[in-house]
């Protein structure tokens, strides 16, 4: 995401409004321009490719602000050449002892004549500056080979993630969205340690009021970074209106983004935020459940207020035999708590596998339904379980 | 009969079902909870937990306490030395405030043992946050040697937790959510770090209920000293350089120099300061109070080939003041004059560190020195091997150089705060004798009253 001082925008009519770059051939042969001087860049320090990007900026007149955007977006992916640490270090060692040896000796010599001697003792072709080896000294090794219309694309995207940066409060209106799909954007908020207020609910249409934990105690700052980084997941949401207050130097207005505006995302699917061992535990269950005749089924439908849902993670179907699996981990104590009270669908067809510490922690006792695990998720407990149920 | 509630924590914050809320926990703790609707809950932060226990506890009221997960530990200070009169006083001051509070104290007049006789009189796990990975490894060293085992370590790639554990205070910001309930000690070493948006966190979300903040410098620009004592408690203990001077602290004198430029330096210090003046006062620009601030003047300065070119200046007219030929040579005839010294260099920036290193061939350390080389640099100014180091703002707090009595400061900021932690680097009582603190000044350019902002301070009176 863009910083604060990279940030383009206008404010007009009580609203910030995000100057996005447009796919329009003017832009896309800046950002070529800027990606041709990165490629030729291979060699160069990149101190000495930052000046050569601002230099060409103001000599074709475009906004130092675009340029210094694409740069951060792509320095990130610079790659450095490896430089001999230990040579270097080694090297200012040796060079130490000649300077103290210089300083505390007793000769009669001028600053300048001082400089001199110093200089030739410690010259080295194989090191030729004494700290050569510092990250803004050493040279580039590869850089990204990017389209033009990707780096816009991250341009645009970064710049509305570092506005919402600035948010005192976030809205999330989808006017369409599925039970599946929204349970991984609760399961995302949880990962990202955000939670959910329901402001309105119609059916499947829903607008949520994105926190964090502390929030009721005037935390906004806390907070405004994981909300930033939900910005990089929107336009997989198929329609969705994202409405924020922002305070940027003192002024405050709304923002709003909407898919029209053709934001597009290079993150990963936000329903892939899921932690390994759950997803090896997914991949193990699917292939037993296969063998006993189990299907995956979508989530049962939910028709009561959003933030009484109860999604399972995990759905399988046989003729008329339905099975739910929940998983919390240890960092969904309210999740759970929440959970405890709600009592959806039949309790013989729900399973809930609650990781072993935060199982400690609420004081739960194991039954064929509620179970815990310690790293992984075992498969042949839920197994033994359902067989038993 | 009401079932008791149980206090859990979660993500930073102490929690209990909402079924579990009833009229006796309302009456006497119901002020520092709010109802969260959105996990049907009542929530307090973190940082409350010691008052809500308290409370509950004084009016018999029975709850469940599945928040904390600290315990009594069997802390005992080895080789322990008798505390200095002040020391003892201090410590004094500190328990009769509950355990809860900030002691004032000079750069090396012994900080870190009042914070070892706090934490062996608790006897409780305790998280000590400070705020740069040098700090971090010199409180490693201390609390091995003082109690006998290796602390749990947040920061700079570790992630391990002891019954003590030391943490940078960004590492706490981070993982306070999920760790804040492990302890029943906190300490802030240079807490007046901790009233900034993002640290105070770091207080908020932990349930210690014992509190040590301890500084030299607890003033505040932006008033944050009010701020820190609703986190750490109120300043219970304070002592001044001038207190413990002679007698624990080395007798020491500051020695302002101006440094002429050389001719062609100053004017092109010149024509670059003019050049950056006109364009302030162009646009309207007034730095001192008046209309417009530094981000104004960036934003400006991007947009136009005039605004490049006064960026530039500014940068060139910077540069020269920082580090001109006539303070390296300054530099290099306070080196040799203070040749068999331990002599600590200070600069503003990085680029003037790397500079002076690069032509004196220097030990330089900057947030880009790696941790071994760091160390190794560390010790050889310590023993003697290299008595020489220069460093940009990274030593400025806390690090223990005790070996030190020559500071030369030739580049610095108007902070008040950062100047006395300088000066507060060499004052660490040695056999060496008076400390020097010795300030290079570009004469004719904007140094001078950067120099005269820095130096409103006690410890520069009539010196």
């Amino acid at each position: 995401m863009l910083s604060k001082d990279l940030l383009r925008y206008s404010l007009k009519e009580g609203h910030f409004k995000p100057f996005l770059l447009s796919s329009q051939p003017k832009w896309l042969a800046k950002a070529k321009e800027i990606l041709d001087l990165y490629q030729n860049s291979i060699g160069l320090s990149q101190e000495e490719l930052t000046e050569s990007c601002l230099k060409h900026s103001s000599s074709v007149g475009i906004n130092t602000k675009i340029i210094r955007g694409f740069i951060h977006l792509l320095d990130k992916k610079v790659e450095l050449h490896e430089v001999n640490e230990e040579g270097y270090q080694e090297h200012r060692q040796a060079c130490f002892e000649k300077s103290k040896s210089l300083f505390q000796g007793d000769h009669e010599l001028t600053f300048k004549h001082f400089s001199e001697e110093l200089k030739s003792l410690s010259l080295c072709p194989d090191y030729p500056s004494l700290y050569g080896d510092l990250a803004h000294k050493r040279r580039i090794k590869s850089v990204p080979q990017w389209q033009s219309i990707t780096l816009i694309h991250r341009y645009n995207l970064a710049l509305c993630q570092g506005l919402i940066q600035n948010a005192q409060w976030v809205h999330l209106s989808i006017t369409k969205i599925t039970a599946k799909k929204l349970s991984y954007l609760i399961r995302y908020l949880n990962f990202f340690g955000l939670l959910f207020r329901c402001q309105e609910q119609k059916g499947y249409a829903v607008s949520l009021k994105i926190e964090g934990h502390l929030t009721l105690f005037d935390a906004p700052k806390k907070y405004q970074k994981r909300i930033a980084a939900l910005v990089g997941i929107l336009p997989q949401l198929d329609d969705f209106h994202l409405k924020a207050e922002l305070l940027i130097d003192q002024k405050k207005a709304l923002f709003q983004l909407e898919p029209e505006q053709g934001l597009r995302s290079h993150f990963q699917a936000f329903s892939d935020y899921i932690p390994d061992e759950i997803k090896l535990f997914a991949q193990n269950m699917t292939e037993a459940m296969n063998n006993m005749g189990f299907e995956p089924t979508p989530a049962p439908e939910q028709t009561g207020p959003v933030s009484d849902w109860v999604i399972p993670d995990f759905c399988w179907q046989k003729d008329s035999q339905k099975v739910y699996v929940e998983i919390f981990q240890n960092n969904q104590a309210s999740m759970l708590q929440k959970r405890l009270r709600q009592k959806p669908w039949k309790k013989e067809e729900s399973f809930l596998l609650i990781e072993k510490a935060l199982f400690k922690k609420m004081n739960l006792e194991e039954n064929i339904h509620l179970m815990s695990y310690s790293s992984i998720p075992s498969t042949q407990k839920l197994l033994k379980a359902l067989k038993n149920s | 009969m009401n079932t008791p509630p149980i206090f859990s924590f979660d993500r930073g914050s102490l929690v209990t079902a909402s079924k579990e809320w009833n009229v006796e926990v309302e009456s006497c703790a119901g002020a520092k909870f709010k109802y969260d609707e959105r996990t049907q809950e009542y929530r307090a932060l973190a940082m409350d937990y010691g008052p809500i226990v308290l409370a509950l506890h004084r009016n018999k009221i029975p709850y469940c306490d599945e928040a904390k997960q600290f315990s009594p530990q069997p802390f005992t200070l080895r080789n322990s030395h008798p505390p200095r009169p002040y020391q003892q006083e201090a410590l004094v001051a500190w328990k009769k405030a509950k355990s809860k509070g900030c002691i004032i104290l000079p750069t090396g007049s012994g900080k870190s043992f009042v914070a070892l006789l706090a934490i062996e009189h608790i006897k409780r796990n305790t998280l000590i946050i400070v705020p740069t990975l040098d700090l971090m490894s010199q409180w490693a060293v201390i609390i091995k040697n003082a109690f006998g085992f290796e602390p749990g370590l947040w920061g700079g790639g570790e992630k391990s937790t002891a019954p003590i554990t030391i943490s940078t205070y960004d590492s706490a910001a981070i993982h306070m959510e999920h760790l804040g309930h492990h302890f029943g000690l906190l300490i802030a070493d240079e807490c007046h770090h901790l009233p900034g948006p993002t640290y105070q966190w770091c207080a908020k979300m932990c349930i210690a209920p014992y509190r040590l903040g301890l500084s030299a410098t607890p003033e505040r620009s932006d008033g944050g000293e009010i701020i820190l004592q609703e986190l750490m408690g109120p300043i219970c203990y304070t002592a001044s350089i001038q207190d413990l001077r002679g007698e624990y602290l080395s007798e020491y004198q500051t020695h302002q120099i101006e440094v002429p430029l050389e001719e062609k330096e100053l004017q092109e210090y010149k024509d670059a300061r003019k050049i950056y003046s006109q364009f302030l006062r162009d646009e309207h620009i007034d730095f001192s109070g008046g209309a417009g601030s530094w981000q104004d003047f960036l934003g400006i300065c991007f947009k136009s080939e005039a605004g490049r070119k006064a960026y530039k200046a500014w940068r060139t007219q910077k540069e020269i003041m920082r580090s001109s030929n006539s303070k390296l040579q300054k530099l290099w005839e306070l080196i040799v004059q203070h040749k068999h010294s331990r002599i600590i260099i200070f600069t503003d920036d990085n680029a003037t560190a790397y500079k002076i290193g690069e032509t004196f061939c220097l030990p330089v350390i900057t947030h880009q020195t790696k941790m071994k080389e760091r160390k190794a640099f560390m010790e050889a100014f310590k023993d003697g091997t290299f008595p020489y180091l220069v460093t940009s703002k990274v030593l400025n707090e806390g690090v223990d150089v005790p070996e030190a009595n020559i500071g030369i400061v030739v580049s610095g900021s108007g902070s008040v705060r950062e100047h006395v932690q300088r000066l507060g680097r060499i004052l660490r009582k040695s056999q060496s004798g008076s400390a020097l603190l010795y300030e290079l000044i570009s004469e004719g350019t904007s140094e001078f009253f950067q120099s005269k902002r820095r130096r409103k301070h006690q410890a520069y009176k009539n010196r």
